[in-house]
């Protein structure tokens, strides 16, 4: 649906120019909710923006259901940008207007409803973010995910089929984080909305993501299924965001505990099987859980367990082996 | 009450002080209309022109800003006597009220300009970006984002106006403007009246303090943040 081809971006500054983005080949499908992680001024916003040509590329090419979009000037470029829908961090709402205002305004833009009509709109949009209640307020009177709300609510007001998430949820708690994340998910269920979201935690990317890429240093460095490359991180940078998400597996290692240390990964139904207790009978070896977490990967069940083995190095050796023939990844530590 | 006039306003002339007053109200009204007019748009072409701003021109902005820099470093008092011959051909006069306007205008316009440009400044960037990412093009981003969400700050810096033009109406007087400043300089100073200049001073006074008064308000009413 959306493709870049060697797109890059560089800035002016005042002495020379800096490359925020390399060139960068990207592929995101209808329907799918593709996650960017990196660190800060890894180039995240910068992609993002060029995705709606909030910038406009320094080379390479955009397409846009197979077209090719980058010249766009005028109102053609307007019209563009009202494919899609934009939240920030900040959330970036208009403190001067009410809450049911700053919905309406994307219509007002486009103008091509009546005033009933986008009055209807807007009545649509607040029951479905459950702001109905708060529609005469100000955003200053609002909580974070409230104000949040409110930017979904204007972002989808258009209709538009793909929604870009700037750090949707880096200034929210974390409860407030998964409500917002479980409103996005949900909207792109119904709504078959595709979204692009940034975040530079590998938790958001785990509730709702179907494929992800790690960028670095205006590069992307890895990019894959979201299980794939949460199981199977292959660039440093991304085995330091999946080690963000098993933040005790550190404290564990530390501790002095003898046998062989290995991390332990499964996904979906291999959740449920016994394989573990199985193969550690039947090889006489036995295991102390050092850290582990057991959670879901958007709407797959997966598990990581940190083990020492203990037992006779032969014995060890062929429980390892087992494991993965029995398809579960292991890790060596 | 006669008597306590006459004991301690006793050069006071109810019907100059209305008609000074009334010159004064009018010279403020007019030139603040202007001033408005001319000066929110040159402001806020200043904003937009401005290094990293939508319209960055760095060069354009340079001239503007030089302009505004020279006219409000110039001593209002000269500013009435330079722009003589342009006020004759602009009203037909120097004198008077009409004669008033235009230096008080030229005087008053690029002190506003600056004012809305950094009123305009404090506008959160975010919010010029998510107008873009909406489709907005810039004239909606100006009527729709910048000035709504500007205005405490757009008409703090009118009432900081008015209240400049409010002294600069007095020095006006100088030239044959009339109003309350003529009034005091002309009985209280030159003749020694001093009851004429004390009222005249206190009416300022009291015009400055409505003024900055109604502004506090207003900000206040239009602030949400
Ligand atoms: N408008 C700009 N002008 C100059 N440099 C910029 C601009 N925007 C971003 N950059 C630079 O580009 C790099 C990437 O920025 P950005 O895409 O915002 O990173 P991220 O969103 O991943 O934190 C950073 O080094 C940043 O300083
Ligand atoms: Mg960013």
């Amino acid at each position: 649906m959306l493709q870049l081809i060697q797109a890059y971006k560089d800035y002016q500054l005042t002495k020379g120019q800096v490359r925020a983005l390399q060139p960068t080949d990207l592929c995101i499908q209808q329907g799918e909710i593709f996650g960017l992680i990196g660190h800060s001024g890894a180039g995240k916003s910068t992609l993002l923006r060029l995705l709606n040509l909030l910038e406009k590329p320094s080379g390479g090419q955009l397409l846009w259901q197979g077209q090719e979009v980058t010249q766009l000037q005028g109102s053609a470029l307007s019209g563009y940008r009202q494919q899609f829908g934009m939240i920030f961090q900040h959330f970036n709402l208009l403190s001067s207007q009410k809450v049911w205002q700053n919905i309406a305004l994307p219509l007002a833009l486009a103008g091509n409803l009546d005033a009933k009509a986008r009055q209807a709109r807007v009545e649509q949009l607040l029951a479905r973010v459950g702001l109905t209640e708060q529609a005469d307020k100000y955003p200053s009177q609002l909580s974070g995910g409230q104000k949040q709300r409110v930017g979904i609510a204007r972002a989808l007001a258009c209709q538009p089929p793909v929604l870009l998430c700037d750090e949707a949820t880096s200034a929210l708690d974390p409860q407030t984080t998964s409500q917002i994340l479980n409103l996005l998910s949900e909207l792109n269920q119904e709504l078959g909305l595709t979204i692009v979201l940034i975040t530079h935690e590998m938790d958001v990317i785990r509730q709702v993501c179907d494929r992800v890429a790690v960028m670095d240093q205006g590069r992307i460095v890895e990019q894959g299924k979201v299980e794939q490359v949460f199981l199977r991180p292959q660039h440093p940078t991304s085995q330091g965001f999946v080690a963000q998400a098993l933040p005790e597996e550190r404290c564990a290692l530390e501790q002095q505990v003898s046998g062989l240390r290995i991390r332990l990964s499964y996904l979906g139904e291999q959740s449920y099987a016994p394989l573990l207790s199985q193969i550690t009978k039947a090889t006489e070896v036995d295991f102390s859980i050092l850290a582990g977490r057991i959670d879901r990967l958007r709407h797959q069940p997966y598990g990581q367990l940190t083990l020492a083995l203990q037992g006779k190095d032969e014995h060890v050796a062929q429980c390892v082996a087992q494991l993965s023939q029995a398809g579960l990844e292991v890790d060596l530590l | 009450m006669k008597s306590l006039q006459q004991q301690w306003l006793p050069n006071l002339d109810w019907y100059d002080l209305a008609e000074a007053s009334l010159d004064t109200l009018l010279m403020l009204g007019g030139s603040m209309f202007f001033t408005l007019l001319l000066g929110l748009p040159l402001g806020i072409l200043l904003f937009l022109t401005s290094p990293k701003q939508l319209l960055s021109r760095p060069w354009l902005y340079g001239v503007l800003s030089l302009v505004v820099n020279v006219l409000r470093s110039l001593p209002f008092i000269i500013l009435l006597i330079v722009m003589i011959p342009l006020t004759l051909r602009l009203t037909g006069t120097s004198l008077g009220v009409a004669g008033a306007i235009p230096p008080l205008v030229a005087g008053a316009t690029p002190f506003f300009a600056r004012l809305v440009e950094n009123a305009l400044r404090e506008v959160d960037r975010g919010i010029i970006e998510a107008m873009q990412a909406m489709g907005a093009n810039l004239r909606q981003i100006i009527v729709r984002a910048l000035l709504p969400e500007a205005l405490p700050g757009l008409i703090a810096a009118a009432t900081v106006t008015a209240i400049t033009l409010i002294s600069y109406t007095a020095m006006a007087g100088v030239v044959g403007g009339g109003g309350l400043g003529d009034l005091a300089i002309r009985y209280g100073y030159q003749r020694f009246q001093s009851d004429v200049m004390v009222i005249t001073v206190l009416l300022l006074l009291a015009l400055v303090q409505l003024l900055q008064s109604l502004g506090d308000r207003l900000v206040l009413h239009f602030s949400r943040r």
